[in-house]
């Protein structure tokens, strides 16, 4: 039996773009908020019976956020400004993506099913800048004290995510109304192997809260 | 349900970084060094000591122990043993994180005199030796530039700054050169320089003028710098970052800035004019054309101290500069202006 349906999404992403595990060179993240991250998307789903089935989607999203972390003997190299920075680093983050997530779906009862699969995700745009402010820099050739020095590397950034998602839907009202919350690891860094700027790699680990409509 | 997003997702920022180990220190560097009251001039670039003393302090400095030598914070100082002053002593300074620095110390002559009869050819280009070894020139800048131009940068005579002989022996010839496109950026003219202090090449690449380090410590109260030079203008017409400006005269510059400074302190041509630890300055009002092929005397005169050196307590540097094109800093003046400076003397009050 082959069972076709469409699933409507509008959500909101919330988490980070962060390095995992979280190094110990950084040492307290002083502040953070998510900003408003949306997501677009839509899923076409195959039921091969009543409990089983697959979707693939199309999103249309952004995930993002700011920060600021103190570092102790942190690597950063751009422009004029290279070695181990000691201080604070502000970071400021923005991406859009064109997701494309291929799920396995298991339904528990009527109004309740949770899924799991993996995603690729194109990079339309993006934006990753901030300073290393109020510290010192070991250049190797000496101590430099720093005020504030801008860094921008929305340039360098790979073009694509990918990533594995889990998630669950909840019909709650009847049998069209769903709230869906599903949690989204990217497995590759968001700036590509030979970047130098930062020393981590920069994982998108992002939640995201959405209303459907099925179809 | 979003506030509980919201705590797993920050919980995760949060406790991953606490129960970690202590992140180390990897500062290993000597930030003073000070022996018979003279602060020595570290140059953690090339790991070494320098201590300039005029020739009546020499004896007593070698007799003499480092009294005050301070390093990195969390870094421990050892050394390679025997006396400080042998050749091959080294000093070897461990960051808290491992990481080891050995430094040389080198005790050179603080001279009061130059003829620039001494010159060495290294890497292609003429440098002040011997005698003249305080001196420095951008050539080393210029000779990167001129791979990039795909110029001939093992000649000598490619180069802005260079030994020449004239009436007096060996001179220093400074001249504005043609520049080009480096590193995708227009450097219209190469103007020669030539000044006491150091050029310190790990940040030519990215900017010159902070590249140029100007002054050397100098233990005593300068009160003024003699010197013969000739200047001729370029054959051409002004340019200006290109532009061709018909009618305006280049001029040379030659100034003298002595300045506080603490060890690890070096002033640069880029920012020396509004530093406030200038105390004195002397500086040629007029540096256009000399008439004839003759040198003329000119005095560089430090009259104006803003406050008393307070040697017990800072230490102090001079800085000596001459340039080709007084704006070359900003690619102004004409290529082939030529400047020959010769027998520099400093007096002291």
């Amino acid at each position: 039996m082959l069972n076709f349906s469409f699933l409507f999404l509008l959500g909101l992403n919330l988490g980070g773009t962060m390095p995992l595990p979280m190094p110990n060179n950084i040492t307290k993240v002083e502040s953070y908020s998510p900003g408003l991250a949306p997501s677009i998307g839509i899923d076409f789903l195959n039921w091969f019976n009543k409990k089983t089935g697959v979707s693939a989607g199309l999103r249309l999203e952004n995930k993002g956020m700011k920060s600021s972390a103190s570092v102790k003997e942190y690597s950063m190299n751009f422009e004029d400004f290279h070695g181990k920075f000691n201080g604070m680093v502000d970071t400021e983050m923005s991406f859009n993506y064109l997701g494309l997530p291929i799920l396995a779906r298991y339904l528990f009862t009527e109004n309740l099913s949770v899924y799991a699969g993996a995603y690729y995700a194109y990079l339309l745009s993006g934006k990753f800048k901030g300073a290393a402010n109020d510290g010192f820099l070991n250049s190797g050739n000496g101590r430099m004290e720093i005020i504030r020095e801008k860094y921008n590397f929305s340039n360098d950034l790979r073009n694509h995510d990918a990533g594995l998602s889990i998630g669950l839907n909840f019909l709650p009202y009847n049998e069209r109304l769903l709230l869906s919350f599903d949690f989204n690891y990217g497995l590759v860094s968001v700036f590509p192997n030979d970047f130098t700027g930062i020393e981590d790699d920069m994982q998108n680990i992002y939640g995201k809260l959405s209303v459907g409509y099925l179809f | 349900m979003k506030k509980f997003i919201m705590i797993l997702v920050c919980a995760g920022v949060f406790c991953s970084c606490s129960s970690d180990s202590e992140v180390k220190s990897s500062e290993n560097y000597i930030e003073e060094f000070k022996v018979a009251n003279i602060s020595a001039e570290i140059r953690n670039d090339l790991n070494q000591i320098y201590i300039f003393v005029f020739p009546e302090n020499y004896e007593s400095i070698l007799a003499a122990q480092p009294s005050n030598i301070k390093c990195s914070e969390n870094a421990t100082l050892t050394n390679s043993g025997g006396n400080w002053t042998d050749k091959d002593f080294l000093y070897t300074v461990t960051a808290e994180n491992g990481e080891q620095r050995s430094y040389r110390v080198y005790i050179d002559i603080a001279r009061r005199k130059y003829s620039f009869e001494s010159w060495g050819i290294t890497n292609g280009y003429y440098s002040p030796s011997d005698s003249n070894s305080s001196w420095s020139s951008g050539n080393p800048g210029i000779k990167m530039a001129l791979q990039i131009l795909e110029r001939d940068a093992e000649n000598p005579k490619s180069y802005p700054t260079r030994d020449t002989t004239d009436i007096y022996g060996g001179a220093v010839l400074l001249e504005t050169l043609e520049g080009g496109n480096v590193f995708g950026r227009e450097v219209y003219l190469f103007s020669g320089n030539f000044f006491l202090g150091n050029f310190n090449v790990s940040k030519a690449i990215s900017d010159e003028l902070a590249a140029t380090e100007v002054g050397r410590m100098y233990t005593a109260k300068p009160k003024s710098i003699k010197g013969y030079y000739k200047y001729k203008e370029g054959p051409g017409v002004f340019m200006s970052k290109g532009v061709p400006e018909p009618g305006r005269n280049d001029s040379c510059n030659i100034y003298a800035h002595f300045y506080r400074s603490e060890s690890n302190i070096t002033l640069s041509v880029k920012d020396i004019d509004k530093s406030n630890l200038v105390i004195a300055t002397g500086r040629l009002p007029n540096c256009s054309e000399t008439e004839g092929d003759e040198f003329q005397p000119f005095e560089l005169t430090l009259n104006n101290y803003k406050s008393e050196p307070d040697f017990a307590n800072h230490s102090y540097k001079l800085a000596i500069v001459f340039s080709a094109s007084k704006n070359g800093d900003v690619f102004a003046g004409k290529i082939g202006s030529k400047l020959i400076i010769d027998e520099i003397e400093i007096t002291d009050y």
